[in-house]
């Protein structure tokens, strides 16, 4: 299947630091890929320079074939990249439903019932009884999901979740998880998450990051089993763990 | 689909800004004949607040600087009538022209400036004007220009004045509560509250900022155009004043910045304040600056935002809602 995404040795130093180095990768509608890595490994930078937060020093970002390296965030969000950041950024005067309506009458999917599609993605992730709160207000679990329904609003092709699962509980990360795996049947889906159990549930491919660089990728079960992986991410010694 | 009951009766919400309006001004007609002047300058810096309330309220701007288009528009409009003889009405569209460019070429200066930075740097820049303004010899220096009286028709003059400032004050008004209810609406809020969040949904943030810019610069050039022109006169120290900026500042804050009837009380107050204590000399100013300190105590939203909080009272609703939630919800 041709790849939604495609990376090719993006790079990006911040002074003579590379947090992102030479990283390269696709992803395609239909598939989750996972990505983990110790803090500061580069993960949350490499969302950065796919969205358009942050230019990349090197490397090109394919969209269906399109070179987005240098567009603009809003302009790659209205070709339907969404995302759902780290630290949520909502809208605080604006109610729930408003939040994820200016996503839907921006972004890629010019919806002709945006109210309608708007209450489909709140009830897709169990915010449809808040619609008319104030989202300053929300707890910072339902900001979580707001953040996730923030993403479905212009996410059309493409979505990139960051630590969505991080503080939720795990009958709510499982939620997570069947929200993730109905999302990936017609979207490509980027998640980076710590907690593994949740990544390995949702996510066909894992690709770990480590000082910005590409250490591994491959399917969920051989990548948290390979040895390089226990020791980076795991914290686990090689020497360690051969001996077990 | 079957309509309910509820969905076939008319919306309350959508009479009531038709309702508020109607109110305003069966109140106004009444208080008219006492003083026509006051209630021009009313509805005047009334329209100067909401524009300014646009871009601090709605998009996120505080800009200290406003009082430059007041001045600009005065100015535009005054040496368009003396330089080229045309009726000083028409001469209006020169006010709004000119603060329009100006406007574009201090967005240039300034976009990459935010917060006090930016309130700091157009407040730089109005003043720059007013030196500016000082020194120009054919726009009258120091002295200031006046404007030529043969161009107007006294009978009617004071009249028409009065009735252009209704106009301009109902305009914005109606104006500003059209475009929050449209996407743009929802795209300038979204702004004020996460400038980056409102890019990662699609929102083009620099455009949508420039158009709520340049839409409160030409209300409040066209609003101090009017101002001067029933004035006849401006000089650099009265239309670039800061003080028109501190009028507008103290009605939004003590009305309800983000508000769209704060605007409204915040006239009220702030020249029923005016007149109470016309006398008083410099006793007003210290009651002022105390009703201002008192209310932001008390009510940091303002008057009317912290009413709105509590009862959520809104004439001029611009919340987007998906009708009525379903029973089972
Ligand atoms: N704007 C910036 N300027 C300088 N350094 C930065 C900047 N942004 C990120 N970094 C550095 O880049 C490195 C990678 O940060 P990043 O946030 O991408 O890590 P991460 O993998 O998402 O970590 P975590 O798991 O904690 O979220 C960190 O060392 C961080 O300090
Ligand atoms: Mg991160």
């Amino acid at each position: 299947m041709k790849p939604v995404l495609a990376v090719e040795r993006l790079e990006k130093r911040y002074g003579v630091k590379t947090v992102v180095d030479q990283v390269s990768f696709t992803a395609a509608a239909g598939e989750c890929l996972g990505i983990i890595g110790p803090n500061g490994a580069g993960k949350t930078t490499l969302f950065n320079l796919l969205d358009g937060c942050v230019a990349p020093n090197a490397g090109r970002v394919m969209l269906d074939d399109v070179d987005i390296t240098h567009l603009p965030q809003y302009r790659r969000a209205r070709r339907g990249i969404g995302r759902a950041f780290q630290i949520p950024r909502p809208f605080a005067g604006l109610t729930v439903f408003e939040n994820v309506l200016a996503g839907v009458v921006h972004g890629a999917d010019r919806s002709t019932a945006p109210q309608r599609r708007a209450i489909e993605i709140l009830e897709a992730v169990g915010l449809a009884h808040k619609r008319d709160l104030l989202a300053g207000g929300l707890p910072l679990l339902d900001r979580k999901r707001l953040e996730l329904a923030k993403a479905m609003s212009v996410g059309t092709r493409l979505l990139l979740l960051d630590e969505v699962a991080g503080g939720l509980t795990e009958h709510e990360v499982h939620q997570l998880v069947d929200i993730v795996n109905a999302l990936k049947r017609d979207h490509a889906v980027i998640w980076i998450e710590h907690i593994a159990h949740a990544l390995m549930a949702a996510a066909d491919r894992i690709m770990v990051l480590h000082f910005g660089a590409k250490l591994v990728e491959g399917p969920p079960a051989d990548v948290m089993a390979s040895a390089i992986v226990q020791e980076v991410y795991l914290g686990i010694s090689v020497d360690v763990a051969a001996d077990r | 689909m079957k309509l309910s009951r509820g969905q076939m009766m008319v919306d309350p919400r959508a009479i009531l800004p038709v309702v508020a309006i109607a109110v305003g001004l069966s109140a106004g007609a009444l208080v008219l004949p006492i003083d026509r002047r006051l209630a021009m300058e009313m509805l005047l810096v009334f329209a100067m607040a909401q524009g300014w309330n646009l871009l601090c309220g709605y998009t996120g701007l505080l800009s200290f600087g406003h009082h430059a288009f007041v001045g600009l528009g005065a100015y535009a409009l005054i040496l368009t009538v003396n330089a080229l003889g045309i009726s000083p009405y028409l001469s209006l569209g020169a006010s709004a022209l000119v603060c329009v460019l100006v406007a574009l070429v201090m967005v240039l200066l300034l976009h990459r400036m935010r917060d006090a930075y930016f309130s700091i740097g157009i407040w730089v820049l109005a003043d720059s004007l007013r030196l500016l303004f000082g020194q120009w010899e054919w726009a009258g220096s120091s002295r200031g220009v006046v404007l030529d009286a043969s161009a107007i028709d006294p009978a009617a003059f004071a009249d028409n004045v009065f009735w252009l400032a209704l106009a301009l004050a109902l305009t914005t008004q109606i104006g500003t509560y059209v475009l929050l209810r449209s996407r743009i609406g929802l795209a300038l809020m979204a702004i004020r509250d996460n400038e980056n969040g409102a890019a990662s949904v699609g929102i083009a943030v620099a455009r949508n900022r420039l158009a709520a810019f340049v839409i409160s610069a030409a209300i409040c050039g066209l609003a101090g155009g009017l101002y001067y022109l029933s004035v006849l006169y401006v000089d650099p120290s009265g239309g670039f004043d800061i003080d028109w900026q501190i009028k507008i500042l103290f009605i939004v804050m003590v009305g309800g910045a983000g508000t769209l009837e704060g605007p409204v009380l915040g006239t009220l107050i702030y020249f029923g304040l005016r007149e109470l204590f016309r006398d008083a000399g410099d006793l007003y100013l210290i009651f002022q600056g105390a009703t201002a300190m008192i209310v932001m105590l008390l009510a940091p939203n303002g008057i009317w935002g912290s009413i709105q909080a509590r009862t959520n009272w809104r004439l001029f609703s611009i919340r987007w809602t998906p009708g009525p939630q379903k029973p089972g919800e």
